[in-house]
């Protein structure tokens, strides 16, 4: 299963490298924006199996190995990255470099970063497979190299577009978009799962139904934090950003929609408990919540720099296939 | 006549409450107590779903529109600007009907829960009845004594 | 051992602790109703000398008193996340702490809830902070911080203090059935006629777990609030998105120490070591170095985007406390809730009940001096020059300060006597 993976993943930079190269710059951040939802995906869903492992939780157990499983697919966004990087004009600091926002350093780093976490979760499987000692270690380094990479996520290649903007929370919240994202995925397996083997997974299914649930309010206190502290200082360098984003259509719009599919709806939708567990109400949760990520990074990125949409939506399939047929298409692992 | 079994073992407990229920005696005639919460009880008597539920949802709809109802209406009753905010401060009045959602569905389900529970049950403090840390059934046959 | 006799042995075993204090307990007792009267004293020597003999001043409003404000109510998220939040999350290790979580959460709330008073100066006019309808048609000020903190912080009480009766009335059942005396009347009308029927657990179950569910935002939402009392300035080092979040993860830090520094002593005074495990420990250990982890986190990034900003003033800051006037407790907070709690990385040291409980003393000085110097540097030093001023606490702050712990520790060891400190039933249903 592995080599199929890893094939799949080689398959989807050679793919993006080609778009990209048609492109040929005019893409703008479209690769940035497919690899951030993709990545989200799959960091958060290893990022998930590594927080269930290291708190003992146990309602997880049978969906395990197969989030685990996911990893070698981390392998293919550093090359992504490195397939961007030949594209940084989009970033208005590229003119008039400082110490930290400088394109070789830059590409290094999360470069470095991106690859750090593949090979921690590789070894992470590898220790785990063997039921080696150091496994644990090498979970707790993936958990760290996580939080480290969807933070420079966060503040390099998103914030710095509007550079010097700061917003200390943007790391932390993209880390913990990630997480929801991982458990929206984690919620459509089990769903695919319990109707082949019900007993084993309808259990994952409600666990996973209810983190949806408060992980819908654990993002809409994080993105409150950042909009009510921004809005209540009403500081000129700051206000700028969001005002940019909230009151000009068609952000405004956006903004409204991403707030609706990512808390409001989702919270609505499964708030009852027979909502839980019919897949009609999970998939349009998890979908919702998948949707608002992508429209949510739109907003962001559009007014500071162009994103090609056709680009985009190539470069969506393009890392899309190997994923969902990872995900969709894995055969049951044998009850662990 | 009240008859009564006493278990210290739960498994021993269900069994015998299964048994009493598939022999054909009514739920409404048993009356069980155990030290703490035993779902299975709930599916063998065929209790009724409980109405807390409501009582809580009543709870926070109340706090929320409490919540925006107030802070929304007292600005506009004196609007007086201020540190440049507009006088309904959306953003800032969420807050406040966020917290008293979950105060008044806190406190509503509480008095829910004494309500639906009967409690305080006077006669039962003033007779001093007791519950051991046992496992108990006891049947009403509906027999003279 | 059948399970009648060990949830014999249990009932006996909690309720042993609430039997006739020893000699240690009354000691313990003196020294903290003694220290609560020096915070009383304190206390009622500023309300007639005016507030003006504590040491704030321009440009230094907000000092000791809003520290341990913020101090405690910090404490207290740590009970509701161990009642309300494993809860939810079922773990099993929860229920051999969350009774004194929960007398400490209540306990701590009622001992944040004087400071707002206490730094009122003129405290009797505390009911002005209420929206209640006067002739004067004034309404408080919702669009402040202040208010949002009136509203979260009754709404914590509140709810946790609902939370830990509910709680307590099985067992207060239980106690009532082995109590004689004046005890066996004030549980037999507490516990409000509890049976255990199962129509009565039903609504319970039901009852404990919306409460569960209620309190877990709230946990989240009042220490934002609290956070947001500074981020919703404008001076630096104060407004800034991450300071919910990092604060939140900071009062859950603070509490699990605080839990720790209660519950090891306690656990060995009371004799109920077999009920609350060093596996036990070690899980709360584990939320200890997970929590000094978000903290970290948050003290890096807050510290490299001030840098990364540009900003001269935010650099200005960051500067000053790591060099300025308060760079000891500077960097005495990093070494206390950054550095020291890495070491639980070892499983060891996580499962070494007197290193954690030295630990815990570390974070809990470590984390009073965040908030000191997170609320005393940014005042001290904000944009302009002129309105610089350093800030030192005078006597009658430090001995709030002092009365304040004492209050806290008098009222704790009065619950270790009056009430069981461990949930006896949900033992027994977990053991079952």
């Amino acid at each position: 299963m592995s080599k199929r993976v890893t094939t799949l993943a080689a398959a989807a930079v050679i793919l993006a490298l080609v778009v990209e190269w048609t492109f040929r710059g005019a893409s703008g951040m479209a690769l940035v924006v497919a690899v951030l939802f993709w990545a989200a995906i799959c960091q958060g869903m290893v990022a998930l199996a590594a927080a269930a492992d290291l708190s003992g939780a146990r309602w997880f157990l049978p969906l395990r190995g197969h989030l685990m499983g996911i990893y070698p697919l981390l392998f293919a966004f550093p090359a992504l990255f490195l397939v961007f990087s030949a594209n940084l004009s989009v970033y208005p600091w590229l003119g008039h470099p400082t110490r930290w926002l400088e394109p070789n350093f830059f590409v290094i780093r999360n470069v470095a970063l991106l690859l750090l976490t593949a090979v921690a979760a590789h070894l992470w499987s590898g220790a785990d497979r063997r039921g080696a000692r150091s496994a644990k270690g090498y979970c707790t380094l993936y958990l760290f190299s996580f939080v480290v990479t969807q933070s420079l996520m966060a503040f390099d290649w998103v914030m710095s577009l509007e550079a010097p903007w700061i917003n200390t929370l943007f790391g932390a919240y993209f880390f913990i978009e990630a997480l929801y994202l991982g458990i929206a995925a984690t919620a459509l397996v089990a769903l695919l799962r319990a109707r082949r083997d019900p007993a084993r997974y309808r259990p994952v299914l409600v666990d996973a139904t209810k983190l949806i649930f408060g992980f819908a309010l654990l993002w809409a206190g994080q993105i409150f934090a950042q909009y009510l502290t921004i809005w209540y200082g009403n500081i000129p360098e700051e206000v700028g950003y969001v005002y940019k984003r909230v009151a000009v259509q068609p952000y405004g719009a956006m903004a409204v929609f991403v707030l609706l599919a990512m808390f409001v709806l989702p919270f609505g939708i499964l708030v009852s408990r027979a909502a839980k567990t019919r897949p009609a109400p999970v998939i349009a949760a998890a979908g919702l919540v998948m949707a608002g990520y992508v429209v949510e990074k739109l907003v962001f990125i559009l007014p500071a720099a162009p994103v090609h949409p056709v680009a985009l939506a190539l470069e969506f399939v393009i890392l899309g296939v190997p994923v969902a047929g990872y995900l969709f298409a894995r055969p049951d692992a044998p009850p662990s | 006549m009240i008859r009564e079994y006493k278990f210290d073992d739960k498994a021993a407990f269900l069994n015998r409450l299964e048994e009493l229920v598939r022999s054909g005696v009514h739920p409404r005639r048993l009356t069980v107590t155990t030290p703490f919460h035993v779902h299975e009880v709930e599916h063998i008597l065929h209790l009724r779903p409980s109405w807390l539920k409501l009582f809580t949802l009543i709870g926070a709809a109340a706090g929320l529109t409490a919540g925006f109802a107030f802070t929304v209406g007292t600005a506009l009753d004196w609007p007086l600007r201020t540190g440049g905010k507009p006088i309904v401060a959306l953003p800032t009045y969420i807050i406040v009907a966020f917290e008293l959602t979950i105060l008044f569905g806190g406190v509503i389900s509480f008095l829910g829960f004494l309500f639906l529970s009967r409690f305080p049950d006077i006669p039962a403090i003033v007779s001093g009845t007791e519950c051991g840390p046992e496992f108990i059934i006891r049947e009403d046959t509906g027999e003279a004594v | 051992m059948s399970l009648g006799t060990y949830f014999d042995q249990l009932e006996h075993d909690v309720l042993a602790a609430m039997r006739k204090p020893s000699k240690l307990y009354w000691t313990a007792l003196a020294v903290s109703a003694a220290a609560f009267a020096l915070g009383l004293g304190c206390w009622g020597w500023q309300i007639y000398e005016g507030l003006g003999v504590a040491g704030i001043r321009s440009p230094v409003g907000w000092g000791v008193y809003i520290t341990d404000f913020v101090f405690w109510v910090g404490i207290a998220h740590s009970g509701t996340l161990i009642s309300a939040v494993l809860f939810l999350f079922r773990a099993k290790f929860r229920c051999s702490f969350n009774r004194s979580a929960e007398a400490m959460t209540v306990i701590a709330v009622m001992t944040a809830g004087l400071f707002p008073l206490i730094h009122l100066g003129r405290c009797w006019f505390f009911y002005w902070l209420m929206p209640y309808p006067n002739q004067r048609h004034l309404w408080v000020n919702f669009r402040s911080p202040l208010i949002w903190d009136v509203f979260a912080v009754s709404t914590y009480f509140t709810i946790s203090a609902v939370f830990f009766f509910v709680g307590l009335i099985p067992d207060l059942a239980i106690a009532r059935r082995r109590f004689t005396g004046w005890r066996h009347w004030v549980f037999r009308i507490l516990s409000l006629g509890w049976q255990g029927t199962a129509e009565q657990w039903k609504h319970y179950a039901w009852l404990y777990m919306f409460l569960a569910a209620f309190a877990t935002p709230l946990v989240i939402s009042v220490h934002s609030v609290v956070s947001w009392d500074f981020a919703m300035s404008v001076i630096p080092g104060w407004h800034t998105t991450i300071f919910a979040p990092y604060f939140v993860a900071g009062a859950i830090f603070s509490g699990t120490a605080m839990v720790i520094t209660l519950v090891v002593p306690m656990r060995k005074i009371l004799g109920l070591d077999s009920y609350i495990t060093v596996d036990h420990f070690e899980a709360i250990a584990k939320i200890l170095l997970f929590t000094s982890l978000i903290v970290s986190y948050s003290y890096i990034v807050e510290f490299v985007l001030a840098w990364y900003s540009g900003n001269p003033f935010e650099i200005a800051h960051f500067s000053f406390r790591a060099v300025g006037d308060y760079r000891y407790l500077y960097w005495l907070m990093l070494f206390c809730n950054g550095l020291l709690p890495l070491t639980l990385f070892v499983k060891r040291l996580r499962r070494n009940l007197k290193y954690l409980f030295v630990l815990s003393l570390f974070v809990n000085v470590g984390m009073w001096l965040e908030r000191f110097v997170i609320i005393v540097s940014s005042l001290a030093r904000d944009f302009d020059p002129y309105n610089w001023g350093n800030y030192a606490p005078r006597f009658v702050e430090i001995g709030v300060t002092i009365g304040s712990f004492g209050m806290f520790f008098m009222l704790f060891l009065i619950f270790t006597k009056m009430l069981p400190v461990l949930a006896i039933a949900e033992v027994k249903e977990h053991s079952s």
